[in-house]
């Protein structure tokens, strides 16, 4: 749950986004032009840089997504990567940031790209690996970054490559499941792989060992599934029906007695207008889903589900007016969207407008590793009892500019306010050995939006 | 204060009824304090010098008892255990009882025992925001005492003494919810003193 307390941001692109500039949650903030028919995007891990597949122009362009640079949410350069491809399509990043595989759909191949800054060959392709590829469209990584799943449009079938030696795995039983395969997205623990197929149905493998899994309850989950995409936890996945109005909830959950079918969610039926892009947040409690035409016509937008269980507007849409894009431009069309990995941005591939529109999420995470021990200051005639209170930055959503430290879950009573600058601890002196102290903290960024809180009790004493 | 005043009009009367006496000892002596309770060395460390006078007054011109009456003076800077805040204490101990006075090998000197009642005043100052900073108390016990005098010439005295102070402070360790839950602690402030004093023989 985000409060709000909103401020009007004037767009500084060359400031330090942190500390001096602060955005309205969920409205776009920059829209990057620069691109010919943009189709697909992937952040780096670092949240510093995004590839976007540049269809009309063979190429591969990358913007600069990291808020602390000069050149925030503009294109560098990167001649090394201008038409070079030839219909790339789908792009995936290594877990370790240091590559990216583009699926090179009409040449039937896969380049790699040196995604490290630092290395010599950065943003440059290092690899075209050849093989059983035919109209590659789609690519996930495993999330131990030893293999990319690669699906094909043209035969319907899944190459996988090995990440270590560039090498083609023989994966004899993954030809020829699919059915027109549109996205493919791995589960956190890197035990199945999902893929939609514009036919209507959902596939899924087991990448322990290579084959399809039987999920009769995935045969006809839309109209046409199109975006796919995995929330944190791994257990539920959001698909979008690409010539529908609906976004299909699936239930991944292995440990669940309805694995693999679909989840009723009637708040999500007839909400959306040709959704195609999903991308879930890192925090786990959002779904961002673009909207091929958009409520009224000529124009996109972007929805927003809440993905939280705990959430009361569980798997029901966000009312976010600051992500429809109306004029200018007036022909926008959204293909795809990533958001970055720390959640504070979603990218939206704009085909139609040849941009790349930046959202700003205002999502704002507790702080981490929240704990605490009781200790004492003695004197020769009195004592101090004091609670002891530790924790750690967050590492997703809006840097925190301070910590609320409460001693109620309704976050009435303020016990301190520390800056996120200073060294993240408090000592609560004089309290009772006789009351049971529970502390709730929450992050406040710097529009005073805070995060849902988290809570610790002293029960040792500090060591 | 009122036992303070109260206990200076007993010395002063106790002294003027027995100037007539045999024997009247005024003394200042030094002594070196070893406080015994673990707090008190774990905030103050080892211990430190007390200073003050005593006044020995024989009873009768002819018996072995005498009464004596002293006040010292006592302060050191610490460490608060845990947060190592700096803490001062003042120690203000008052005694008074009997002394015995044996006859020593030679005419110029006397070995004595003794036995007393004593008040010391506790008082401290600690550099915390987070408790009163400044805060008294009356600890109560007792004194014991023994030593030897040296008869020097011109009626000058030598007190080579070792005592024991026993006493403690009252309010053991409560919580006081009004003072914002600070702890009160009794204190112990007990311990031998080794020392001498130098005075005059009236």
């Amino acid at each position: 749950m985000i409060y709000k307390k909103m401020l009007v941001c004037i767009t500084a692109l060359t400031v330090n986004f942190s500390s001096l500039c602060s955005y309205t949650p969920n409205t776009f903030i920059a829209f990057i032009s620069g691109f010919n028919s943009p189709s697909y995007i992937a952040i780096t891990p670092d949240n510093n840089y995004a590839y976007v597949t540049d269809d009309g122009s063979d190429s591969v362009l990358v913007i600069d997504t990291n808020p602390s640079s000069p050149t925030f949410n503009t294109l560098i350069s990167a001649p090394n990567l201008l038409g070079v491809f030839n219909g790339p399509s789908g792009i995936a990043i290594t877990p370790n940031g240091q590559y990216a595989y583009v699926a090179n759909s009409a040449s039937n191949n896969v380049l790699a790209i040196d995604t490290n800054p630092l290395s010599t060959t950065f943003n440059s392709v290092i690899a075209t690996l050849t093989g059983p590829f035919d109209s590659p469209n789609s690519i996930a990584m495993t999330p131990n970054g030893n293999y990319a799943y690669v699906t094909n449009a043209g035969n319907n079938s899944i190459t996988v490559i090995n990440l270590a030696n560039n090498t083609i795995l023989t994966t004899p039983n993954l030809n020829g499941i699919l059915n027109s395969p549109f996205a493919i997205a791995i589960t956190p623990n890197g035990n199945y792989a999902y893929i939609t197929n514009l036919s209507g149905s959902v596939t899924v493998v087991d990448i322990r060992i290579n084959a399809p899994v039987s999920a009769p309850g995935l045969a006809s989950v839309n109209s046409q599934p199109e975006g796919l995409a995995i929330t944190a936890n791994g257990l539920v996945a959001y698909v979008s029906d690409g010539s529908g109005t609906d976004v299909t909830v699936l239930d991944i959950n292995p440990a669940s007695l309805t694995f693999n079918t679909v989840i009723s969610t009637p708040n999500l039926a007839n909400t959306f207008d040709f959704p195609n892009g999903v991308a879930t947040t890192s925090d786990g409690n959002y779904a961002y889903v673009s909207n091929f035409i958009g409520a009224t016509g000529n124009i996109s937008s972007v929805s927003v589900i809440d993905t939280n269980p705990a959430s009361p507007t569980y798997n029901s849409t966000l009312n976010t007016p600051g992500l429809v894009v109306a004029s200018p431009p007036p022909f926008t069309r959204f293909i795809s969207l990533a958001a970055t990995p720390n959640a504070r941005f979603v990218y939206v591939v704009d085909g139609f407008n040849n941009t790349v529109d930046v959202i700003y999420t205002g999502i704002i995470t507790p702080p981490l590793n929240f704990t605490s021990c009781t200790t004492q200051n003695t004197f020769l005639l009195q004592r101090d009892l004091i609670n002891y209170l530790t924790w750690s930055a967050p590492t997703i959503g809006n840097p925190p500019v301070t910590y609320n430290i409460y001693r109620d879950p309704a976050l009435q009573t303020l016990v301190a306010t520390i800056p996120a600058t200073s060294t993240l601890e408090y000592y609560d002196h004089n309290r009772s050995p006789y009351a049971r102290d529970t502390y709730y903290i929450v992050s406040v960024d710097g529009s005073g939006n805070m995060s849902s809180p988290v809570s610790t009790a002293p029960t040792s004493l500090c060591i | 204060m009122m036992a303070l005043r109260s206990l200076c009009s007993i010395i002063a009367v106790s002294s003027m009824s027995l100037l007539n006496a045999r024997s009247v000892l005024l003394e200042f002596k030094g002594s070196y304090f070893l406080p015994t309770d673990c707090r008190f060395k774990t905030i103050y460390h080892k211990g430190t010098g007390l200073f003050g006078p005593e006044l020995t007054v024989q009873l009768t011109d002819t018996t072995p008892w005498h009464a004596f009456v002293s006040v010292d003076y006592f302060k050191k800077w610490g460490k608060s255990i845990g947060f190592c805040n700096a803490t001062e204490v003042k120690l203000i101990p008052i005694a008074f009882g009997l002394k015995y006075f044996f006859p020593a090998c030679c005419e110029y000197a006397d070995f004595y025992l003794g036995l007393g009642f004593e008040a010391v005043n506790v008082h401290t100052k600690d550099c915390s925001p987070f408790v009163t900073q400044s805060l008294s108390k009356w600890a109560c016990g007792g004194i014991a005492k023994g030593g030897v005098y040296w008869y020097l010439p011109n009626n000058l005295i030598i007190d080579i003494f070792i005592d024991y102070s026993f006493a403690k402070t009252g309010s053991g360790e409560s919580w006081c919810q009004m003072a914002r839950g600070i702890q009160s602690l009794s204190a112990d402030v007990s311990g031998p003193l080794f020392g001498a004093g130098f005075g005059y023989r009236f």
